[in-house]
């Protein structure tokens, strides 16, 4: 093993610079005759150098061309932003909290700042709480007939609507 | 205005045939054929695949010219095409051809006096054909390119598409293998018998597909 990592080491050594002179070590030696030596190697055909430049003036090289705009590059980067758009709405969708109807009802009916109106403001107040508090002490015998009474304001309400559809230019 | 340089780097004359000149690339042509050649033939063991290849590579680089970093080393960038034009070549033959070279000391591309030519000639036979005969494709093309094309491991790791410390371990593997291949051969000559035999006993193995790592 240490005679090996040293052939090694020696080896590497002659990869880098070679032997200022041909030494007593094999690796030496053979390094010194392998770059002394001249392969044995047929010359190329004469013709050789003439039949290149024929085909080569026959061929047309691929000229360098700056940075030009191909849609093509933007493929994978588009189907990439639409997969992870698609993937952050499905993440984002379902815990998105739930919007209360009665948050929709203030924020549409909500004109002005609490502290501008604050007689309004405790008048609405009072009112739902009124509401509230009707809603749950009533019995059911009170409030059976007021169903009729609802079904009433809306058929008027539908009509209300349709009259002021109809009234349009 | 400067002068244009006159014996400008590979880097060089890559950044100004990636800027239209064609004068640069044939430059570049004329001094990287050979070395592509030389590469590619220890691979395919064929000269008209090896030319057919090196002609590939070449023009391929050239249609890609544009896409060349012109802070990489042309030279990196080159043979690395060329190793994938051989993988290629590899996988749609199958079977690598089993041609020899029918190389002969005219072949040699070497300018040294006559002198030198035999001694240069039974060295060459020793290390690189031994290296050919003993060493998979991996291990082959790394120390190739170490030695003959003097590229560092960085370019190495770049070229076999293997991190640094891999190329570093095949290298060391490399030079064992072929430091205890070339001593039994020169064993082997002492004896009497051939050095070389005239057809490698493992080159068979390696001219199996299974066998072939690239």
């Amino acid at each position: 093993m240490k005679t090996w990592w040293t052939q090694y080491r020696r080896s590497r050594q002659l990869d880098e610079a070679p032997a200022p002179s041909a030494g007593r070590e094999p690796l030496e030696q053979l390094d010194a005759r392998l770059r002394r030596a001249r392969p044995a190697t047929p010359l190329p055909p004469p013709g050789l150098h003439d039949a290149i430049l024929r085909r080569v003036r026959r061929v047309e090289p691929a000229r360098e061309v700056g940075p030009s705009f191909n849609p093509w590059r933007l493929a994978f980067p588009a189907l990439a932003g639409a997969c992870g758009l698609v993937v952050l709405g499905l993440v984002i969708w379902p815990s998105r909290p739930p919007v209360s109807p009665v948050v929709v009802a203030n924020a549409s009916a909500w004109s002005g700042s609490p502290a501008a109106d604050p007689l309004l403001s405790q008048a609405g107040t009072a009112t739902l709480s009124a509401g509230r508090r009707a809603a749950s002490e009533a019995p059911a015998a009170v409030l059976a007939p007021l169903e009729r009474e609802m079904a009433l304001f809306e058929s008027d309400l539908r009509q209300a609507a349709q009259l002021a559809m109809a009234s349009l230019p | 205005m400067t002068a244009p340089d006159p014996n400008p780097t590979d880097d060089e004359l890559a950044r100004q045939a990636r800027a239209g000149s064609l004068v640069a690339f044939d430059e570049l042509v004329a001094r990287f054929e050979v070395r592509l050649f030389r590469f590619l033939v220890q691979g395919t063991r064929n000269e008209t695949d090896a030319a057919e290849l090196t002609q590939d590579t070449l023009v391929t680089a050239y249609q890609k010219l544009a896409g060349y970093d012109p802070a990489r080393s042309f030279a990196t960038w080159v043979f690395t095409i060329a190793r994938r034009k051989q993988i290629d070549f590899f996988r749609h033959h199958g079977v690598r051809r089993d041609h020899a070279l029918g190389i002969t000391a005219d072949d040699l591309v070497d300018e040294a006096d006559p002198g030198r030519l035999a001694e240069q000639a039974e060295e060459r036979d020793r290390v690189w054909d031994c290296a050919r005969a003993s060493l998979a494709e991996l291990p082959f093309q790394a120390l190739w390119l170490k030695y003959n094309e003097d590229l560092s491991v960085e370019q190495i790791a770049a070229v076999l598409g293997r991190t640094t410390i891999h190329v570093k371990v095949i290298l060391f593997r490399a030079r064992a293998t072929l430091a205890t291949a070339l001593a039994r051969w020169e064993r082997a000559a002492d004896s009497g018998r051939p050095a070389v035999p005239a057809a490698p006993p493992i080159t068979a193995r390696r001219m199996a597909p299974p066998a072939l790592t690239l």
